[in-house]
């Protein structure tokens, strides 16, 4: 479901995100809700990636969530792609307000260990934040649409 | 029980020592793990697996070989790495309490080193 | 008898009027009465900086330095005070005292025999030159040379005892130990003991080696000191190589960087590279660096086939302080005090430093993982001085 409230809280998320991209020594981060609302970055340089990045994150996110339920599970803890110059990590949490989903880059800096122990910690983090500790109101898709806007705006500047 | 557990267990009987885990060194992620109750394992093994890889990285920029054994001091509480030969990208790390017998550590660190071997 | 408060105000008011007014001598010796050991040692060795040839001072701090567990900066500042002033009772006694604690009997014998002339009613003072005498005749034929056995359980760079340089009568003193009954220090303190204990089977062996290890760092010292520093030798540094013992490498550095704190400003960058340069050219060390937090190098070198590595080395070291910091922060284990590394050819030891920097002290494994930390803890108390004398940024 689309929050229409984003404008409110979504600054709360940029401490914990910074934190967590931090110390656990990765290069990109991005926060988004599962409707694919971008809450949260950091690394990178250009809107037009975040979006990308988002909506890819948000459909291998649901794919790999009904192969899970194929597989009769009710989904992954989180999805990590290894390779040689970076890696992937896709972790997805649920609040009491929504489902968030963690996409990040890193590199030789970090490992898997430290990004799963800092992304642990960045979930209790969230999950207290008053924008995420309780059910909020949803929207509709055109506001939706405005939202989306409004947020990378608020990431990258109006252009 | 696996290959690992005798070796942690004899770790693990020196006065002091709270655990020892076999963590993978380039993910820092546990493939066995004895710990006390209350120590952070994953955090433990992802921590000291990342400064194990940097000190690893710093002495080979300086040439001075591979790092094959890191302890980390602290006022609460000590850290061992060892990355014994036999174990591959494997490290063998030991918590332990700051006044802990870092000899007698060292020594059974070398013997499970001598065991893989 | 204590001061009174309106005497401490007005000290303390000299003192703020002008930092190299001796009344931060009483100053000092108030606060350390009251327990007050850190201000009483900042003010210490901040009066030293522009008096330091004043020989209470160095006492003073000496005895600060012991009853805060520090025996080794205690042996060095009373040494420096007995260079000085030779007839300082207080100073020779104390370290005569500190020998006897360090069971290095010879030394211990050649002290405390000038102290029991000097007061010859001191019972204490008699009665442990009369031990020292006696076990120094039962342990002299067991004395050798040869490097000492490591401490396999020897972690902390507390655990000391840089090289004690001989005193003026000409003869070595040895390591140091705790502090046992040293005059105006009260009693002797469990921590000192406890590392002399575990690092003096066989003192005069110890000794022996660490005599002849420091030998060439003098000379290291010496000759950079002399080319490289634009300040001639003054003060402390002046009267230190005056005289015909060669100084060890931290009074060395000590003496230079307190020169330079003579001369008004801000410690000269030559004494600090000077000293870490004696570090890096002991036997079997690979060198000796000070980093700052943003990784680069301030002081020293790292030389590895004949190339200075240091550049690397600290490209790549600037985060492991703060991963360090990161590491213990998150396990509950309070800050870092060190990192130990080894590999088949070396042995790193890399410590904090103020400022968010880090020193790395790298030696060939044939130097014992124990000399390897004392040194390492030569170097972070040479930078702790440079840094806490205004080096820093």
């Amino acid at each position: 479901m689309r929050r229409g409230d984003l404008e409110e809280f979504i600054g709360d998320l940029k401490g914990p995100v910074d934190t967590f991209a931090r110390e656990a020594a990765v290069r990109l981060v991005l926060l988004i809700n599962g409707s694919g609302q971008v809450l949260a970055q950091r690394g990178f340089a250009r809107a037009l990636d975040v979006m990308g990045v988002a909506a890819l994150g948000a459909g291998i996110h649901a794919s790999s969530r009904a192969v899970a339920q194929l597989l009769g599970m009710p989904g992954f803890k989180h999805l990590h792609q290894g390779g040689a110059a970076g890696q992937v990590f896709i972790g997805p949490f649920q609040t009491p307000s929504e489902e968030l989903i963690l996409i990040t880059v890193f590199g030789e800096d970090s490992s898997l260990g430290l990004v799963q122990v800092f992304y642990a910690r960045l979930v209790e983090e969230v999950q207290k934040l008053p924008g995420w500790s309780q059910a909020r109101p949803t929207t509709d898709a055109a506001q939706f649409e405005r939202d989306l806007e409004a947020g990378l705006d608020h990431f990258f500047g109006a252009t | 029980m696996s290959a690992f557990t005798p070796l942690l267990d004899s770790v693990n009987r020196v006065r002091g020592v709270r655990g020892s885990m076999i963590v993978a060194a380039d993910d820092g992620l546990i493939v066995e793990a004895d710990l006390m109750i209350g120590i952070a394992g994953p955090a433990v093994a992802a921590l000291v697996a990342s400064l194990f890889r940097r000190a690893r990285r710093s002495v080979q920029a300086a040439e001075l070989g591979a790092a094959a054994y890191l302890q980390v001091e602290a006022d609460e509480g000590l850290l061992f790495a060892a990355a014994p030969p036999g174990l591959g990208d494997l490290l063998l790390v030991v918590v332990a309490e700051s006044w802990v017998n870092v000899g007698l550590v060292r020594l059974e660190a070398a013997r499970v080193a001598e065991a893989l071997a | 008898m204590s001061a009174t408060p309106t005497q401490v105000r007005q000290w303390s008011e000299e003192v703020a009027r002008d930092p190299g007014n001796l009344a931060f001598l009483p100053l000092a010796e108030s606060y350390r009465e009251q327990g007050r050991r850190d201000a009483a040692l900042r003010l210490c060795i901040r009066g030293l900086e522009r008096n330091p040839e004043n020989v209470e001072a160095h006492h003073l701090l000496g005895v600060i330095y012991a009853e805060g567990g520090e025996p080794v900066k205690a042996f060095d500042e009373w040494d420096i005070a007995l260079r000085l002033s030779p007839d300082h009772r207080a100073a020779r006694r104390a370290i005569g005292m500190l020998c006897v604690e360090r069971a290095d009997w010879p030394a211990a014998v050649r002290h405390l025999e000038r102290a029991v002339a000097d007061a010859p009613d001191d019972a204490e003072l008699r009665s442990a030159f009369d031990l020292a005498r006696t076990n120094a005749a039962v342990s002299a034929p067991m004395a050798r040379p040869g490097p000492a056995p490591a401490s396999p359980g020897s972690t902390g760079s507390a655990a000391l005892a840089p090289p004690p340089a001989a005193d003026s009568t000409g003869g070595g003193v040895g390591g140091v130990g705790g502090v046992g009954g040293v005059g105006g220090v009260g009693g002797g303190t469990a921590a000192g003991s406890n590392v002399g204990g575990s690092a003096v089977s066989g003192g005069s062996m110890a000794s022996a080696d660490l005599n002849r290890t420091v030998d060439s760092a003098p000379s290291a010292a010496a000759a950079r000191g002399g080319s490289t520093s634009a300040a001639p030798p003054a003060g402390n540094a002046g009267g230190s190589a005056s005289t015909d013992r060669p100084m060890a490498a931290g009074e060395a550095g000590a003496a230079a960087g307190t020169a330079a704190g003579a001369a008004g400003g801000p410690p000269r960058w030559d004494s600090l590279q000077d000293e870490f340069a004696a570090l890096g050219a002991e036997r079997g060390v690979v060198g000796a660096i000070l980093l700052d937090e943003q990784g680069y190098v301030i002081a020293g070198e790292m030389t590895v086939n004949g190339r200075d590595r240091a550049p690397e080395v600290a490209a790549v070291l600037s985060g492991a302080s703060s991963e360090a910091e990161r590491a213990v922060k998150h396990l509950g284990m309070g800050a870092w005090r060190g990192i130990l590394l080894e590999t088949p050819e070396a042995t790193v030891r890399l410590a904090p430093v103020a400022d968010g920097g880090m020193l790395a002290v790298a030696a060939r494994r044939e130097v014992p993982t124990g000399w390897v930390l004392r040194l390492a803890a030569r170097a972070r108390d040479a930078a702790a001085r440079w840094l806490g004398a205004g080096g820093g940024p």
